[in-house]
């Protein structure tokens, strides 16, 4: 099920539900709703696989509508899924996006992508890689944090980089992070910034 | 109590006590400018007060300015009063028609710009890109938004301000749009078989696009007006590329002109007058009737014209100060016409001041050269204005008052140049009769639209033959000295001077809506060709921090500096405007810039933000670096910071 193309790992992390919620509640929250029976989260970085794993309603964002540069928060509804784009709270700016992506102004900023509608989702997924100040696609680490403390960490080698979760519980959002290379070459800059698109939002089993 | 609690606090108090004031927030504006300059970035100053009885905050302000015209830099001058410290503040809009500051909490948080009663006053300062081709006066929406926390609405508004146009430089190349669309304001129309009007990419003189029509074998018309542009109070200068291939005295084309939305007539019987490339024949009668040339019996352009040339026309008299709108017209009968392609091709057009107005540069010269060597430089005098500017060149040993012979330099010249052309002049230096050591002199110019320009000449004479017979293969191809053993750098503090000696393909960096924040590593510009990165200087704590909203690149530190090193294509010509700010209000004041190159040379000056600085060198320059190192009279230390830099080569 799962591509091994990549150097990654998957840790889980206690997080408190509501340390999450923090982030996102400037906005709006999901509203919880019942849903799976315990187990643990499946990670998928093999999109046809994830996108197999899903049942019914599904929503795909390739962010065709964002415009390059510096943008605010991002809201989109369809399907009956609603969610929020932005950076982390207290972050130090807002978003940057490409053309047909989303990122962030900083680099020491986090994508936050928060599900706001009372649709219960346990899937969601994405193409997440990061760049570099002009965009461009750059070595690094990409992280993609589920709210249920699923952290999932892999090498990024580009846009094609895709990581999904199947969680046994509502899922409230993920956060996307691209920490620093500190093992940038002499000369060249370790900054990275978190970039993501072709988002899905759905229910899978 | 929290600032927020404060507020609101003293908000239900003032509800109560003055129920029936306004609550609402209201705004008015000011713009320091009385107008804008086409072609070219526009620093506007607005001044807004905000007014609420209830201290509503303005989450949002920002400003729109018509289609196409961009905004590029926005900075808030002063950094006042807020109460919502969670919140960010985003700069957004750059390099967009709407730019400014937004709360992403609106309309649920609280706003960032503060008001009051008496009215409370933000300053702020909007850069905007008002294109060549942008016509009339030109209206600024100001759009306060508050945040809503206190009743009864409006919670904001919009105040419009209007800056004139001043009858700056418009120019068309056509190529701000894709073919065969016209630029925004030019019509099209036809008469019986006439062809329409449309931009090609196929034969303009500046790429990518012309505008051109065919001629067809019948009776025809085939008109191209322009948008109406406002013409100098001082009177008025036409301009255009074009060429032509039309059946010789049957079918031709002629201009006219409407003044204020008049009837059009011919530019001649209107009162102006051809100062080049005016008509160069007559359309006969030859066809009777309905088959007649529409423009039958008029002076026009007529025959074959295989190259682009350049028409210039002062306006009427009537013109000046008015509303003018240019009208090409082709006209075709019934003999037939010239093989294809034929018809009318047109570019570059200009419409402008009819005075002169003179650029020339450099402003200085030093020049370094091996015994008995000689070398020769380049002296470029422009007319950026139209009409004929008259020029005359001599030197001085120590004081353009006083011109005399410098037996070491030869630039003696003198001539004219029309509107919208500039003549490279020989500076011919000789050393070969000199000693070693060094010398200095000055080559003056005076113009006659009363510009001069005193340009210091340092020359250093090393102590060294240039004795080698095989100057080329010494010289590396590389450094465009080709057999002179000498080097120099040219100096300039005009950008149309620095372009008249920089040649085609350089790269251009604005610097606008890039993202913004702490830097760690270099970040690199370029096109491709003429690439460089910029960071600070090795050793130097910290890094670059680019401020949103402010399209500039500078330091995290004051007192470090901003490092530019080139990749790529030798850079021999390298420009921009180099200054310092002040980092809490945006200010650039006057001040102190020191810009060192990796060959030891350095050049320290006077600058502010829209001063321009450019070099142009012989040998390749690697690496730059600046720094502003004085303070402000108010004890403020200055970021170094570098905007709309030009790396390419000399021409």
């Amino acid at each position: 099920m799962r591509s091994h193309s990549v150097s990654r790992s998957t840790t889980r992390k206690p997080r408190a539900l509501a340390l999450f919620v923090a982030t996102c509640c400037a906005y709006a929250t999901a509203s919880p709703a019942p849903h799976g029976s315990g187990g643990t989260t499946q990670v998928f970085t093999d999109r046809a696989a994830f996108m197999a794993a899903l049942d019914g309603a599904r929503f795909e964002n390739k962010f065709t509508d964002v415009s390059p540069g510096a943008s605010g928060g991002l809201r989109y509804a369809q399907s009956g899924f609603e969610y929020l784009v932005f950076t982390q709270f207290q972050a130090s700016s807002a978003l940057y996006n490409g053309r047909n992506s989303v990122s962030t102004d900083r680099a020491t900023d986090e994508v936050v992508l928060t599900l706001t509608s009372d649709t219960p989702v346990n899937a969601i997924g994405g193409n997440f890689w990061s760049t570099d100040f002009a965009q461009r696609p750059v070595a690094g680490t990409i992280t993609v944090t589920l709210s249920d403390g699923t952290i999932e960490a892999i090498d990024s080698t580009g846009p094609s980089n895709f990581i999904g979760f199947i969680a046994p519980e509502p899922i409230f959002g993920v956060t996307v992070d691209a920490p620093d290379n500190a093992d940038a070459p002499p000369g060249t800059s370790g900054d990275r910034w978190p970039t993501m698109t072709n988002v899905v939002v759905g229910n899978g089993s | 109590m929290s600032a927020r609690l404060l507020r609101q606090f003293a908000t239900v108090l003032l509800l109560v006590a003055v129920q029936l004031a306004h609550a609402e927030l209201g705004v008015t504006a000011t713009s320091d400018e009385s107008g804008y300059v086409r072609g070219r970035t526009n620093t506007f100053t607005f001044r807004l007060e905000l007014f609420s009885n209830v201290f509503e905050l303005a989450d949002n302000i920002h400003f729109a300015f018509p289609p196409g015209v961009t905004v590029s830099a926005a900075r808030y001058v002063n950094e006042g009063f807020t109460n919502c410290p969670d919140a960010l503040l985003l700069v957004l809009g750059m390099g967009t028609s709407d730019g400014g500051w937004f709360n992403p909490g609106h309309p649920s948080g609280c706003g960032r710009f503060d008001s009051s009663a008496d009215g409370t006053a933000h300053v702020f300062s909007i850069d905007a890109d008002v294109p060549a081709t942008y016509v009339g006066d030109l209206p600024v929406d100001v759009i306060v938004e508050g945040d809503e926390c206190c009743d009864p609405p409006p919670h904001g508004g919009t105040v419009t301000l209007t800056l004139p146009d001043t009858a700056s430089r418009a120019t068309w190349n056509f190529d701000e749009v894709v073919a065969p669309a016209l630029s925004a304001g030019w019509q099209s129309s036809v008469v019986d078989g006439g062809v329409p009007w449309i931009t090609t990419r196929a034969g303009a003189d500046t790429r990518p696009n012309d505008a051109r029509t065919t001629a067809p074998d019948v009776r025809g018309e085939s008109i191209l007006v322009s948008a109406p542009v406002a013409v100098a109070a001082a009177g008025g200068e036409l301009r255009f590329r074009h060429r032509y291939a039309t059946e010789e005295g049957r079918d031709g084309a002629v201009l006219e002109i409407s003044i204020d939305g008049g009837a059009f007539e011919d530019i001649v019987a209107a009162g102006g007058a051809f100062r080049a490339g005016g008509y160069d024949g007559h359309i006969d009668d030859a066809c009777a009737g309905t088959d007649a040339n529409p423009l039958a019996g008029r002076d026009a352009w007529t025959g074959l014209q295989a190259t682009y040339g350049t028409v210039a026309v002062t306006l009427p008299t009537a013109a000046a100060g008015h509303l003018a709108q240019f009208r090409w017209r082709v006209g075709t009968d019934c003999t037939g016409t010239v093989p294809a392609p034929n018809g009318w091709w047109l570019d570059g057009v200009v419409v402008g001041p009819s005075a002169p107005a003179g650029a020339a540069g450099p402003d200085a010269l030093s020049a370094s050269l091996e015994a008995g060597a000689h070398r020769s430089d380049v002296l470029s005098i422009g007319n950026v204005g139209g009409g004929s500017l008259d020029y005359t060149v001599t030197t001085a040993s120590t004081d353009c008052a006083a011109p005399s012979d410098v037996s070491w330099l030869g630039a003696a010249a003198s001539g004219t140049v029309g509107g919208g052309e500039h003549v490279d002049l020989p500076l011919r230096i000789d050393a070969s009769a000199l000693a070693a050591g060094t010398y200095s002199a000055f080559v003056c110019v005076a113009m006659s639209d009363a510009a001069t320009l005193a340009m210091p000449v340092d020359l250093d004479v090393k102590d060294a033959t240039c004795a080698f017979a095989d100057r080329i293969l010494a010289n590396g191809f590389d450094d465009g000295l080709i057999g002179e053993c000498g080097t120099s750098v040219r100096t300039f503090t005009r950008r149309d001077a620095f372009l008249f000696q920089t040649a085609d393909g350089f790269a251009e960096d604005h610097y606008t809506g890039l993202r913004t924040g702490r830097l760690t590593g270099p970040i690199e510009f370029g096109n491709g060709v003429f690439d460089y990165s910029v960071f600070t200087v090795d050793g130097e704590i910290n890094s670059l921090f680019l401020v949103g909203g402010t399209g500039v690149l500078s330091g995290t530190v004051p007192g470090n500096h901003v490092a530019v090193t080139f990749a790529g294509t030798p850079v021999t010509a390298f420009g921009g405007n180099f200054f310092g700010t002040e980092f809490t209000t945006h200010t650039a004041p006057a001040t102190t810039m020191v810009v060192n190159f990796d060959d030891g040379r350095s050049d320290t000056f006077t600058t502010g933000r829209d001063a321009f600085r450019g070099y142009v060198t012989t040998t390749p320059i690697h690496a730059v670096s600046f720094v502003a190192p004085d303070q402000t009279p108010e004890g403020d230390l200055l970021d170094a910071v570098i905007d709309n830099v030009i790396a390419g080569r000399s021409r």
